[in-house]
């Protein structure tokens, strides 16, 4: 019987998720994540990285198993626990999760609506320590300024950072980062990995991140996990991930793809 | 020596063909049963004449009486509240019933949702003028069921846009305010609405737009407003009033219609 | 740069300028109060209505179809009647006068004359339109299918040629370098691009129609208009409500049919 460490930050016991049709996406992954460690989830799609974060959201809910968010069982939560458990989780999406007609302060601050009151909320009058905290994240970002610019006229870049935003006002315990440079060009992907790493450093947070790209989960996630058809097929540091592992997970001679890390022409408007 | 076979091309295959002459033969048995029908109903000699009448009516409604433009006035200004209020009114009651269509937000997707779908059908399948008629008997004649006339058929035309576009709307962004510990209520505020926002407004601006051209008539049945000028005065044969009130409905009309053009570019 | 003056914040307002605003707020109280004042409301009339109003209701609960069948049925025939052949010929009618409107194809003085007719056709109320016409043809279906289709070219009209000015003008191009004549320039450089569009909104306009049709007959241009003010005129609530049904039904079935149609047509 696995002991509830309060050390561990996340818990994942025999988790199984099984969607309403058919397969089983995830056959039974276990792991524990401690604190202020940062695990890159690799594998190709349809492995059951997405579904592995959003599981622990229970935005799918899981089949059988646990997920226990330092100590507390996740799985059995009724609506309104599940939403203060969802405040100690910041997940964070691909660009296109923000509310694009809103200005980059008001999705910011939708990171803190878990504790604000409705009328309040509506009426934009949010709790002076969250706005404070906004402006913050905001200049952390590299983002000030343009608090009140909306954010579908930024670029790809600074929305990610909007997104990364929103999920640090929550002062969360653990970041879910679900393909942060998927739509990112190669510069673009670096800057935000790299200021993921340090933000985490910084709050000492723990986090997952899923990635598409091995090279640059390698070289920001002191741990990796892999995912192969939905059970984990690798769990240790970069160094020991080699060419046949590689080639089990993805299916082929996984050819290193030599992604020109950092060094593009100038592409991104982001600074 | 081989023999070639001789090419030929067809635009349409046998089989297609047929269709498409089964269909055409029906159009056309349809469409000819429907003429016969009409015209075996006509007065052929009122049709003829038609041009004569044409005649006439032109020249008792021109010159128009100048005078009586200062009467129009108050059912100009009638004309405008029911419009106005009623679509108001109408949006106030669509809105909600978009949310409640809507597959994505709807709370009960067995009971409610056909419910409200079934409302804003009912309401777009029973044009303004019966409405109307219908509310003329239950309130009296006047402005009151010219604002009502005008809502219940609004609601439709409003909800249906609208719950399209909240069908339509992305859901990865309530998705995501969700995963914030956001209760349902606030991750529609700000996930949802801020997108159908500018849907909303607009439809309702096109829509008030409409309901000036409806209102202008409406008091041909007794629902108040400028329409009700123009029943008396046809009744009155009195034509050169009409051709006056013509005049005013059309110059509302036009304006109305720039008005929002205007508006609409703006909240694009 | 001062931490202070960065805490408090609140959201842009929707109108820019500070006057706008003050503008807005004042014309919307200013229009509340005119309502207010210039809308009476005649309780005493309403509360008699009350009364009429559980008629009215319970001629809904009601329905009757049978008292007035023959009548009713010969307004919806007639309706139905109505509407297909104003429909088609309006269908006919447009192709002319939409292509006549379409900047791209049209030399301007025609440009000029058919934009001018279409707006002519949509600028009246189909209900005015159909009282012109019934002074001019009479009483009957005759002049309620002239009125559906002065709506229907006009609707179809504006339609046509907004598709046509969209069109890819490299088909046409390629057809007057060949040196088609204008006929099959445009049966083969132009319609294709837009009927399957144009037809699909003549599905849809056969709804519309007929869904007029039953509201042109108040004022005497046939169909199943003419029964329902008849019925209303008489107090004969069952069989307004009868009559109403029958009309909703008919659209719905006519919007599922229409719908489907036109689904396979692109």
């Amino acid at each position: 019987m696995p002991m509830t460490n309060p050390g561990v930050v996340l818990d994942i016991d025999r988790l199984v998720v099984r969607y309403a049709d058919g397969p089983e996406v995830l056959q039974g992954i276990s792991f524990t994540l401690a604190p202020q460690e940062i695990v890159g989830l690799i594998g190709a799609s349809g492995a059951g990285k997405s579904t592995l974060l959003r599981a622990v959201q229970r935005l799918v809910e899981p089949t059988s198993g646990s997920v226990r968010l330092g100590g507390t069982e996740l799985t059995s939560l009724g609506p309104a626990k599940l939403r203060d458990a969802r405040r100690r989780m910041g997940m964070i999406f691909q660009e296109h999760a923000l509310v694009d007609r809103l200005s980059v302060m008001e999705n910011v601050l939708c990171g803190a609506l878990g504790r604000t009151r409705f009328w309040h909320a509506l009426r934009r009058r949010f709790d002076p320590t969250d706005v404070a905290h906004a402006f913050q994240l905001l200049e952390r970002m590299g983002l000030s300024g343009f608090e009140d610019r909306r954010c579908d006229e930024l670029s790809g870049g600074q929305r990610q950072r909007v997104g990364i935003a929103r999920a640090l006002i929550q002062n969360p315990e653990l970041l879910l980062v679900d393909e942060p440079t998927a739509s990112l060009d190669p510069a673009a992907s670096v800057r935000i990995m790299t200021l993921i790493s340090e933000v985490c450093a910084e709050s000492g947070l723990a986090a997952v991140i899923n990635l598409h790209d091995v090279p640059l989960a390698r070289r920001f996630c002191p741990r990796i996990l892999a995912l192969h058809e939905g059970r984990i097929a690798f769990d240790g540091p970069p160094g020991e991930l080699t060419d046949a592992v590689l080639t089990e997970i993805y299916g082929e001679e996984a050819v290193e793809p030599h992604v020109a890390v950092g060094f593009s022409e100038g592409v991104d408007r982001d600074d | 020596m081989v023999e070639q076979p001789s090419l030929e091309w067809v635009r349409y295959s046998p089989a297609q063909r047929r269709h498409r002459t089964i269909g055409l033969l029906m159009a056309a048995v349809c469409l000819s049963w429907g003429w016969s029908h009409i015209a075996a109903r006509t007065t052929w000699g009122f049709v003829l004449d038609a041009g004569v009448q044409l005649q006439d009516m032109g020249l008792r409604m021109f010159p128009p009486d100048s005078s009586y433009l200062v009467q129009l006035a108050r059912p100009l200004v009638d004309t405008l509240h029911i419009a106005t209020l009623g679509t108001g009114l109408g949006v106030l009651i669509a809105i909600p019933l978009a949310f409640l269509a809507a597959r994505t937000t709807t709370p009960s997707r067995r009971i409610l949702r056909p419910l409200a779908l079934l409302m804003l059908v009912t309401s777009r399948s029973v044009n303004s003028i019966i409405w109307a008629l219908i509310l003329v008997v239950l309130v009296g004649p006047g402005l009151l069921a010219g604002i009502l006339a005008i809502a219940l058929r609004s609601v439709g035309f409003v909800g249906k846009l609208v719950y399209e576009a909240i069908e339509e709307a992305p859901a990865l962004p309530v998705t995501a305010l969700h995963t914030t510990g956001a209760g349902r209520a606030h991750a529609l505020a700000f996930g949802l609405v801020p997108q159908v926002l500018p849907v909303m407004a607009g439809v309702s601006v096109y829509r008030w737009e409409i309901n000036i051209r409806e209102a202008t008539i409406l008091g041909i049945v007794g629902a108040g407003g400028l329409g009700m000028a123009l029943q008396s005065s046809i009744d009155a044969l009195a034509w050169s009033r009409v051709s006056v009130i013509l005049g005013v409905i059309l110059a509302t009309v036009v304006v109305a219609e720039w008005v929002s053009a205007r508006v609409r570019l703006r909240l694009a | 740069m001062t931490t202070e003056a960065a805490r408090t914040w609140r959201p842009p307002p929707r109108i820019a300028s500070a006057s706008a605003r003050r503008f807005a707020w004042v014309a919307a109280v200013a229009y509340a109060l005119f309502a207010a004042a210039t809308v009476d409301v005649d309780g005493a009339r309403i509360a008699e209505g009350a009364a009429r109003a559980a008629d009215f209701f319970g001629g809904w609960l009601r329905p009757d179809f049978l008292t007035r069948w023959t009548d009713i049925r010969a307004g919806l025939v007639e309706s139905v009647a109505m509407t297909l052949v104003a429909t088609a010929g309006g269908f006919i009618l447009s192709v002319p006068f939409g292509l006549g409107a379409s900047r791209n194809l049209a030399p301007a003085p025609i440009y000029a004359g058919c934009r001018g007719a279409l707006a002519v056709f949509r600028a009246f109320h189909e209900v005015l339109v159909a009282i012109l016409f019934v002074a001019m043809f009479g009483f009957g279906g005759f002049a309620g299918v002239m009125t559906l289709v002065v709506a229907t070219v006009g609707f179809l009209g504006k339609l046509l040629a907004e598709a046509v000015e969209e069109i890819d003008p490299a088909p046409l191009e390629a057809l007057t370098a060949a040196g088609a004549t204008w006929p099959s320039r445009i049966t083969f450089g132009v319609l294709p691009q837009v009927m399957p569009r144009v037809l699909g909104l003549t599905l849809y306009r056969l709804d519309i129609n007929f869904r007029e049709s039953a509201i042109i007959g108040l004022v005497g241009a046939g169909g199943i208009g003419a029964t329902l003010i008849t019925a209303f005129a008489r107090y004969e609530f069952e069989s307004v409500s009868a009559i109403l049904i029958l009309i909703i039904s008919m659209l719905l079935v006519a919007e599922l049919v229409s719908s489907r149609l036109r689904r396979r047509l692109l």
